[in-house]
Order: structure tokens, then C-alpha cells, then sequence
């Protein structure tokens, strides 16, 4: 899937003049004057086939080659294609295109080759342009055929005439100096003619784009990034983290942006120079009109009316959370009470202000202070004096008020020169996951993301599992940063993953129940004819939770409860005084009501037994459906396991004696299968092969300590707790997980017989034990004695009976 | 309930005559907390014996939790490690959470807990789950993608890629501070990107923002601009299939192409690197090779 995906292949950028109007017709000259059309193909040998040109509607050559009569038709065709998706053009089964009355010319002949726009020609692949073979390629013949273009054969008798033929194996014809040449052996010849005469250049290209890194979101790594006067300017490290603000909504911001768009707090940095106060760049910018001014609104703050004493009361020291200046200049005013961060110009009316006369003079003072920037509210001297607190609240409001109406992100473009703004996408999901594996290395380091002692002693991750999903983008994307940092110097290796293995799925065992149609009546699967039908009646087919099914029988009581009591009314014909579930294996999914949870199941036989039996399902790679039955089995082989060691009634029965070779023999077999198994990843077959050696134990009822320690140690990985248990019910003080592996010892596990192939006449007909070191007298006693032999003999003696030790046996009658 | 107890003494009730009965629950939890205790499966960075790094790719901690499908993998990976730390090896086997991402932002706009607060809550659920399996992490090395001491060292390397470009001639990165001492003294390499070729004296002239712009086309981390779908009344960007012949799928609001600021990552400079890495490494064939076609 990553080759693919990367999707490298040669071939060549080949350039073609396009027969512009005002040059005048010069098909003599193979290298046009004026426009170049670029095109990369991997075909090169197909260059005197190519009967049109398809470039994207984007391209920025179309307007420039269209032609009046053409210009509608393109223009109309583009609009259209504005508002189709990408996926959409490609995916498109249906032909579509417009002529651009223009044409280009073959390089090497100076055919004129007609220029269309199709959209499924993307502007973002390629160089946007492709020179099309109808003879050769499927889609570029149906083009053709949609739009009666002439199809020139260059392949002989590979073209029938109704399809394309991309072979690479035909003799070339029509085709200039390559005539005669098999169409593969022409490739290379192309490209060097191409060089030679500068018209085209030998190519490699990939399928692959860049990837994107950046989500409109909120909840991801914000870029440690600051824009100003429209260039990105990176973070100083010593500036880490840049940590995500807290936020209360999540809508996205103005045009497109981030939630973090939302939060200017966060994303407007002041300017640097000079040190202003926090917020000073929204402040409207104004200018004094006389330095007397200063004086005057110093006397002024001494000489407060008492309203305003009452005002600057509730205003000052930020007490709204704004703050509030008093007899302030601005330009040739003086406001009784400003916050210049708001832009907000609060006055005090007296009396005085009603009269005609001074109207107008505030109309006038509005008006310039508004031109500046400023709002300007007014509030009466009444109002103050006898309801200070509500005047204050009334001008917090309407800060709040102007602060959401204005909650316009000012776009990039708007802020002031020199304004740093942050950065307001954040990370895509795959940033974090694309170096965790360094990290784990050195979780707690502070000063490095990773030291190199750490990354240089665990080096690569020897085994990697997870799903297949994942196999394109997060792949890609660590094995690509592990080879940055490598080439920076951090780190010591620049593979990642030395060995990867996907896990199957579990898929789910989904369980159904019958309901004649119109009906609440539930028919028992098997009591269903062929069809499908229940007495000729109609069924539903509904999903019932596996949880309420014991194998594939239906606990009645609970199915009528369930989902708060919908199958209240059900009734059921049953079958044996059953209802049989019919079932299915289908993706485990909570609206298939056939996942089953793992702390239900560790709750009811153990997590052990839950291991060993995720285990047994199947081999790791493969998909396989769950199946609850067979839990039980693996729980009743792990109560044996344990009764080896002791026992519900008489307690520990672990004995000293030395073990016996057929118990020496069992446990080496188990140690050497296991193990194999194990390191194969074979993790099904070993927990078999831990039954097997159980199952061979208990029949030689074998307790031996001997035995059973190495036993113990062989489950460790599978059923840890178990193990740790007997362990320590086995006297150790010591951890059994960290004990040395059992060594498998070859001479326990010799075999001494073997069961022959018994052949008659060179055929097998049936098989007999026998010991290895039997003698030829001894073995044609036996065979001899063998009721399957003696049937074929009929009475008479065997000419004579070959025996190969360890081999085998053959009786020649 | 005994506690810590590592000898010889069953946590199991002994019934009637001295008999030991599997009580799987109770001895399960009586070795996790064991276990925990006692820091088992700490693993030292310093260690004479061999190492083995074995790893699970880790969950994103939905509200859902586990169901059987996961721990599959994780069964696996914790029957190796153990198996390989038995073999004498010094075995790397952690767990993390890969927090950030959409999932918990859907929620929190759905339920109105903060992303934050939802995954703490999910991942203490996870962990309850997996610790109940007796998995042999050594939890001392957690990693949580969302945490401030994780990203920032995950802003560190975004800044270690925008500082770099790759140089196609050496075929591996070097900072970029190395381009502009090319671009002063010998002016625009032999390949150029998407700019007219420059002598060093023109290179010299150029106001910073043309020359950052110039730079912007060889940084491995690049901000350029991405053709999105751009709805006005929902006021989002949408995806192509929440696209329907230009308007929105849901509600037919119009929609308009719009060129939005979308930052990269420059893989394509890598493409033969990462093709010839193939070849040194264990994937299974169809992970390697041209098999199917999955979208980006």
C-alpha cells in the first residue's frame, strides 16, 4: 500500500507549441514560437498517436489559447466545473468537455493536435495537461469517440477499432522515425530525441502530495507560529509550550478560520515596540489639540462635580473590569470618563445639557469623537446619583455588548503593520502520533524530546502491532520524521519500525430473531421453510443482543424486557421448548447488538481465561468472529491446568518425587512446541498445545514440582496471574515473570516408536506402532499378527516384508 | 483482603478440609495490585541485558471504551514482551492515548464538557479496562498527546521541520539557515520551485517578505493555500462529500470554492527515501506494496 500510494513512475515532460492565431501558420517549424504546452507521460512511444490534448480548466493557459468563437462554451464550461469537488471530477463516469479552439503541435512533426478542457484533468497533478492516445488508452478512446475526433492507429493490429489496447508490445506504425520499433524498446529512444532537441526532459513522478497539516478546529497542537505583515515567523524554542487556551464555545472563526480565531486575547500579540499596555492596539488612535489641554483636565479631575465623584467611584481601579480613565483629553475635548482599550467615552450630564445651545455642541463633540473611534454614552447626573451601581452595570453591558458585536477576527490583511497575530489553525490528529514512539523512550526529559543515550541504546521498535487502517497515513508520516530527525542529527537511525504486524479483526457473531410480520409472534429459526417463510407468512428479521443468547438460544424472559420492554408482548414458537436464534457473522457494531464487553467477560471467567481464549480464536493476522461458547472451554482447560497444583478439596497437591520419563517427556514436548510457537507468533497453536500437555499430565496424574515449576513458567506470558499464584502457593518468594525461560533438552523427548505406514504390495493400508529398536524378526511378528494384513494376505505367506527402520514397512505378496 | 503478599500465602478461601479453590477474581486483583505495588514492570533505560522494544499503536480514549475487538492486539503484544523479558531481554513495552483530535471536540460541542475534561474521563475508563487484562505496561512512561509536556516537544519538532529543507543533492535535510547562505553567495539552486531563478546580488536586493516567500517553497513545514468548500450560512468549511452539485448536503446552503490557509507537510521531497526504506523493513507485502488504494 505505501508503494502504491507513493506511486513513482518514469517517463518524460515532452513540450508542445500551441499554433497561437497571430504567429501565422508555421507547421514547418517543429519548435513553436509562443505558448508551451507541458505534459508528462509515461509514454513516450506513443508520442505520434496523441489526436487531442486534455488540459485543466484551471490551467492558466486556457484563457490565453481560447478562441472567440470558443470563449462562451469554455467560460460556461468552467463555472460548472467551479462547483464540483475533486473527488467528484474523478470519480465522474460521464464525458464532459469543451473545445478551446486552439491547437498544439506534435514536436516532431508538427501535426496539429486540437486543445480541450475536461475536468477530470485536475490543475494540482501533473503539469495539468495530458496528451491523449485514443488507440492506446480506454478513457482517452471514449473521449474521442464522444466528440468524433479522428483516432489515429499506431498499433496495427492491436486496435480493433472498438477498444483501446494499452499494449507496450506492438510494432509501431505511423509513427515517424520509430516506425518499425517494438512500442517498449521505443520508450528510450523518445526521451533521448526529446533531450537532444530540447523539447522534453526524462521524468520521474509521484502519485503522492504533500500532506495536509492543519485543521480549522480547536481541540488539537496550536502552531507555534506568529504572522506579521504577512510573513510566518517561527517561535523561539526557549518559548515552548505555546499551550491551548481555554475556551467556552467552539464555533468556528470569520471566514473559515479556527475556533482559536474567536479568542483575540489569545491570538493578537501586541506590538513589541514601544512596551504598550495590554490592548493598546485596538485603542482608536487620536491626537491632543494643545498641551494646555493636560493642564485643564488635571484642574478638572481636582474640581469633580459630585456625580462624577460617585462615577469614578464604581469605575475606577478596573472595578468593572475595564479601565476607566477620567477628564482625559482627546484631540481638542475632554471626556469626562474614557476606557481607551473599548473605545468608549463615558459623559455626565447635568441639567445644562438639555438646553438647545449645548446640544448641539455635544452633537458636534459626538461626532468628531466618533470619527475617531470613540462611542460616546451619556448618562445623567440623576442617574448617578441615585443609582451609581446600575449606571456602572449599564456601562459594563454595553462594553460586552460592542466587545460580541465586534467579534470579527480582524483578518490577517487588516492588522496594523508591525500587529503579531498567532497562528490559528491547530495540528491534525496525526501530529502527536507521529513521534510518540521516541517519547516513551524518555517521557520525563525536560530539556530534549528525546536524549540520544536513551534513543541511541532502544533504537528501533523491533515489533510494531496494530491495524491495518493505519497503513498509509501514520506510517508515512513517522517514517518520514524519524528520517528528519535523523538527518538533523537527533537521533541515531532513520527507520522507525523493524518489524510490523497487523492484527485481523474480531468480527461479531450477530444473533436474529423471527417475527411473523403484522404480528408480535417470534418463530424459532429452524421451524423456518427455505424461503423464508413461516407458513407461507412473511417474516422480520430483527437483531437480538448477543448477550441474551446462550449459544444460539434466546433467554425469552430478558428478550421482553429489553429496550425498555419494545418486545413486551412477544410470544414465541418454540422448538423443543427452545427459541433457536439464526445468526450471522457480520462486523461487531453496537447497532448490530452483537459486541460483546471485555469486563463482562473478565468478570464472569477471569481475565486469564479471557487472554487465552482472544488467543485461540485464531491466528493473530487473521479475521475471525467472536464466538462466547467457546470461552467455556478455555476456562474448564484452566481449572484442570489448575487442579494439577491443587485442589478444591485436599488443597496443595504438589509432590517432591523425581519425574518420570513419560512426564519428562510431556513437559519438553510442551516446552519445545511452546516455545516455537510463541516466537512464530503462533499464539493460538500454543495455548492448544497447553491443553494437550494438561490434558497428558492429568491422565498420568502427574503433581511432580519438577515438572509443573517449568510448566508454570511456560504460562507466564499467557495467564500471568495464574501463574503468579501458583507460584507463590509453590513456596517462592521470588516474582515468577522475570524467571529464565525453560531450556527444551532433546533427549527427553526422543521418540522410541513410531507408527509405520503398513503398505501391501507398495500400497498403505493401514499403520502399527512399533517400538524403534524392533528387530526385523520382531517387527514381522507383529505385522503378521494384524488384522488389516492378514485380510489382504488371504491365508497365504508374504513373499517377504521390507522393513526401513523408522521409515517404513512394505509386505510384498 | 491480603495485601503485597509475594509468599506462599493464597489469597483464596481455603474450604473445608484445606482445600485451594480457583478464585480467579480475587487472585487477579490481588496480583494487578501486587504488581503495581512493587513497580514490576518498570524498565530501566540502563540495563547490561539486551534490549526488546515491543508496541501497541495506542487508542484514541473514546467514551466507548473498549469492546472485545481491541485488546486482541494488545493481548498479543503483552504475551511477547513477556515471553521475551523470560528470554533475559530488557523489554520496552508502554501505553499512551492519542487525546487530541475531532472526536472529543464533536462531543464537547454535543454535551458541552470541555475536551479536556471528557478525556480525562475516557482514559481513566481505558485504563480501568486494560489494567483489569494484566497487561505488563510499564505505566511510569505514559504518554498523553494532549498534555502540555507531550505537545511541546511535538511544536518543537513542527519547528525543526520548518526550519529545514531538503537538499536533493546530499538527499536528506539541513536548515534552511544553510539554503540562504546558498542563495546569498551563489543565488537560486540549479532546481528551482515555483519562483524565477535569482543571482545572489538579486537575492541580496529582495525585501524579507519575497525572500521568506522564496523560503516558504523549500521548508519541509510549509504554509500555503488549499482549495476548500467554504459555506457562508453554515459557516464552515466542508468536506467534498458534504458537497451536492455546489450546495450543502445538509440544508442546500450555496457553497463557494475558497482558497484557505492550509499548512503542510513537504513528504514528496521524501518519496524515495521512504520507498527505499522498504526494503529494510519487516511490513507484510500487502503493506508494502501495490496493493489496493486507500484515500488520503
Amino acid at each position: 500500500m505505501q508503494t502504491n500510494w507513493i506511486g513513482k513512475s518514469s517517463g518524460a515532460e515532452i513540450s508542445f507549441g500551441v499554433k497561437a492565431m497571430n504567429y501565422g501558420n508555421e507547421s514547418s517549424q517543429l519548435k513553436a514560437q509562443g505558448p508551451q504546452l507541458t505534459v508528462y507521460t509515461t509514454r513516450p512511444d506513443t508520442i505520434f498517436g496523441v489526436d487531442f490534448m486534455v488540459i485543466a480548466p484551471e490551467h492558466e493557459l486556457v484563457e490565453t489559447i481560447t478562441t472567440a468563437e470558443q470563449k462562451q462554451a469554455v467560460e460556461d464550461y468552467i463555472a460548472y466545473v467551479k462547483s464540483r469537488s475533486e473527488r467528484e471530477r474523478i470519480a465522474e463516469k460521464k464525458i464532459s468537455g469543451v473545445f478551446t479552439g486552439a491547437y498544439a503541435l506534435n514536436p516532431f512533426d508538427g501535426r496539429e493536435i486540437p486543445i480541450w478542457i475536461s475536468e477530470y484533468v485536475l490543475a494540482g497533478y501533473g503539469t495539468g495537461a495530458i496528451m491523449a492516445v485514443p488507440c492506446g488508452d480506454e478513457r482517452d478512446h471514449k473521449f474521442a469517440r464522444h466528440f468524433n475526433i479522428p483516432v489515429t492507429n499506431i498499433i496495427g493490429g492491436y486496435y480493433n477499432g472498438e477498444e483501446a489496447n494499452p499494449t507496450k508490445d506492438a510494432i509501431l506504425e505511423n509513427s515517424g522515425f520509430i516506425n518499425g520499433m517494438v512500442m517498449k524498446d521505443a520508450i528510450d529512444v523518445v526521451i533521448n530525441k526529446l533531450e537532444e532537441k530540447g523539447i522534453g526532459v526524462r521524468k520521474v513522478n509521484y502519485k503522492m502530495r504533500d500532506a495536509a497539516f492543519s485543521r480549522q478546529r480547536y481541540w488539537g497542537e496550536p502552531f507555534p507560529i506568529v504572522w506579521k505583515d504577512g510573513i510566518a515567523y517561527p517561535m523561539d524554542e526557549s518559548q515552548l509550550p505555546l499551550e491551548l487556551p481555554h475556551v467556552d464555545s467552539y464555533k468556528p472563526g470569520p471566514e473559515g478560520e479556527g475556533p482559536l480565531a474567536n479568542i483575540k486575547e489569545w491570538a493578537l500579540i501586541p506590538n513589541s515596540s514601544p512596551p504598550a499596555e495590554k490592548g493598546a492596539a485596538k485603542v482608536p488612535k487620536y491626537s491632543v489639540y494643545a498641551p494646555v489641554q493636560y493642564e485643564l483636565a488635571k484642574q478638572m479631575r481636582k474640581e469633580y462635580t459630585a456625580a462624577e465623584g460617585k462615577l469614578w467611584e464604581v469605575v475606577r481601579d478596573s472595578k468593572l473590569g475595564y479601565k476607566f480613565r477620567r477628564q482625559h483629553p482627546v484631540d481638542r475635548y475632554i471626556a469626562d470618563f474614557i476606557c481607551l482599550q473599548e473605545a468608549l467615552i463615558v459623559e455626565v450630564d447635568g441639567g445644562y445639557h438639555s438646553t438647545d445651545e449645548q446640544k448641539l455642541y455635544d452633537e458636534e463633540r459626538t461626532k468628531v469623537l466618533n470619527t475617531i473611534g470613540f462611542e460616546v454614552m451619556r448618562v445623567t447626573n440623576e442617574e448617578v446619583i441615585n443609582h451609581p451601581l446600575k449606571t456602572g452595570r449599564k456601562i459594563k453591558e454595553r462594553i460586552e455588548q460592542k466587545r460580541a458585536e465586534s467579534s470579527q477576527f480582524t483578518p490577517l490583511h487588516e492588522v496594523e503593520k508591525g500587529q503579531g497575530v498567532r497562528e490559528t489553525n491547530t495540528m491534525p490528529g496525526y501530529a502527536g502520533s507521529s513521534w510518540y514512539f521516541l517519547r516513551y523512550m524518555d517521557p520525563h526529559n525536560d530539556s530534549e524530546f528525546c536524549s540520544r543515550k536513551a534513543s541511541d541504546y532502544w533504537n528501533q521498535v523491533d515489533l510494531y502491532i496494530g491495524g491495518t487502517e493505519h497503513a498509509v497515513g501514520h506510517l508515512l508520516y513517522s517514517r518520514m520524521w524519524t528520517k528528519v530527525l535523523y538527518d538533523l542529527g537527533h537521533i541515531g537511525f532513520d527507520e522507525p519500525f523493524k518489524q510490523l504486524v497487523n492484527q485481523g479483526m474480531i468480527q461479531g457473531s450477530s444473533r436474529f430473531v423471527f417475527r411473523i410480520h403484522g404480528t408480535n409472534l417470534f418463530v424459532s429459526a429452524s421451524l423456518i421453510s427455505d424461503n423464508g417463510t413461516y407458513d407461507g407468512k412473511q417474516l422480520d428479521k430483527l437483531h437480538a443482543d448477543v448477550n441474551m443468547v446462550d449459544g444460539f438460544e434466546l433467554d425469552t424472559e430478558t428478550f421482553k424486557k429489553w429496550r425498555n420492554e419494545e418486545y413486551a408482548d412477544a410470544e414465541f414458537i418454540l422448538e423443543d421448548g427452545k427459541y433457536i436464534c439464526g445468526s450471522e457473522v457480520e462486523k461487531m457494531s453496537k447497532s448490530k447488538f452483537n459486541t460483546v464487553n471485555p469486563d463482562d467477560l473478565v468478570a464472569k471467567y477471569g481475565a486469564d481465561t479471557f487472554r487465552m481464549y482472544e488467543m485461540f480464536l485464531g491466528p493473530v493476522e487473521l479475521s475471525k468472529p467472536w464466538d462466547t461458547k467457546g470461552i467455556e472451554g478455555v476456562h474448564r482447560f484452566i481449572r484442570k491446568f489448575w487442579r494439577l497444583f491443587a485442589d478444591e478439596l485436599k488443597g496443595l497437591v504438589v509432590m517432591e518425587e523425581e519425574p518420570t520419563a513419560a512426564e519428562l517427556k510431556v513437559l519438553h514436548n510442551a516446552i519445545r512446541r511452546i516455545e516455537n510457537d510463541t516466537e512464530r507468533f503462533s499464539f493460538n497453536t500454543a495455548v492448544s498445545n497447553f491443553m494437550i500437555a494438561t490434558n497428558e499430565l492429568t491422565d498420568l496424574k502427574c503433581h511432580k514440582r519438577k515438572v509443573l515449576e517449568p510448566l508454570l513458567v511456560l504460562i507466564v506470558p499467557y495467564a500471568p496471574h495464574i501463574a503468579a499464584e501458583l507460584w507463590s502457593l509453590l513456596g517462592h518468594t521470588t516474582s515468577v515473570i522475570d524467571q529464565p525461560y525453560p531450556v527444551f533438552e532433546e533427549k527427553y523427548v526422543k521418540e522410541t516408536s513410531k507408527a509405520y505406514p503398513i503398505a501391501i504390495n507398495g500400497k498403505t493400508r493401514t499403520e502399527i506402532t512399533i517400538a524403534l529398536e524392533a528387530t526385523q524378526q520382531q517387527v514381522e511378528e507383529l505385522v503378521l499378527a494384524d488384522d488389516t494384513v492378514k485380510k489382504w494376505l488371504e491365508g497365504k505367506a508374504p513373499k517377504k516384508i521390507i522393513y526401513v527402520k523408522n521409515k517404513m514397512i512394505n509386505v510384498v505378496i | 483482603m491480603s495485601t503485597g503478599e509475594q509468599n506462599g500465602n493464597a489469597a483464596n478461601t481455603p474450604s473445608g478440609g484445606g482445600g485451594i479453590e480457583y478464585n480467579f477474581s480475587q487472585i487477579e486483583k490481588k496480583w494487578q495490585q501486587v504488581w503495581r505495588e512493587t513497580q514490576v514492570y518498570k524498565v530501566s533505560n540502563e540495563s547490561d541485558k539486551p534490549k526488546y522494544y515491543v508496541l501497541d499503536m495506542f487508542p484514541y480514549p473514546s467514551g466507548a471504551g473498549l469492546h472485545v475487538g481491541h485488546p486482541l492486539g494488545y493481548i498479543a503484544s503483552d504475551i511477547y514482551s513477556r515471553y521475551k523479558k523470560l528470554k533475559g531481554f530488557n523489554v520496552l513495552h508502554p501505553m499512551g492515548y492519542d487525546a487530541f483530535g475531532l472526536p472529543a471536540e464533536q462531543y464537547a460541542i454535543e454535551h458541552g464538557i470541555h475536551p479536556a475534561v471528557s478525556t480525562e474521563t475516557n482514559i481513566g475508563t481505558f485504563r480501568k479496562q486494560l489494567d483489569n487484562i494484566g497487561f505488563c505496561y510499564d505505566w511510569d512512561r505514559e504518554v498523553r498527546t494532549c498534555d502540555t509536556k507531550y505537545y511541546k516537544w511535538t511544536q518543537w519538532i513542527f519547528l525543526q521541520l520548518f526550519n529545514s529543507y531538503f537538499d536533493r543533492k546530499e538527499q536528506k535535510a539541513k536548515p534552511v539557515s544553510e539554503l540562504k547562505k546558498q542563495f546569498m553567495v551563489h543565488g537560486s539552486l540549479p532546481f528551482t520551485m515555483n519562483h524565477d531563478p535569482f543571482t545572489a546580488e538579486e537575492w541580496k536586493s529582495f525585501d524579507e517578505k519575497i525572500q521568506q516567500d522564496i523560503l516558504m517553497q523549500y521548508r519541509l513545514a510549509f504554509c500555503g493555500y488549499g482549495e476548500v468548500n467554504w459555506c457562508e450560512a453554515l459557516g464552515t468549511v466542508l468536506a467534498n462529500d458534504e458537497v451536492v452539485n455546489g450546495v450543502s448536503e445538509r440544508g442546500g446552503h450555496p457553497v463557494v470554492k475558497k482558497k484557505l490557509r492550509q499548512w503542510y507537510l513537504r513528504i514528496t521531497e521524501y518519496a524515495d527515501r521512504l520507498l527505499e526504506g522498504l526494503d529494510r523493513i519487516e511490513f507484510s507485502e500487502a503493506m508494502k506494496g501495490n496493493a489496493d488504494e486507500l484515500d488520503w
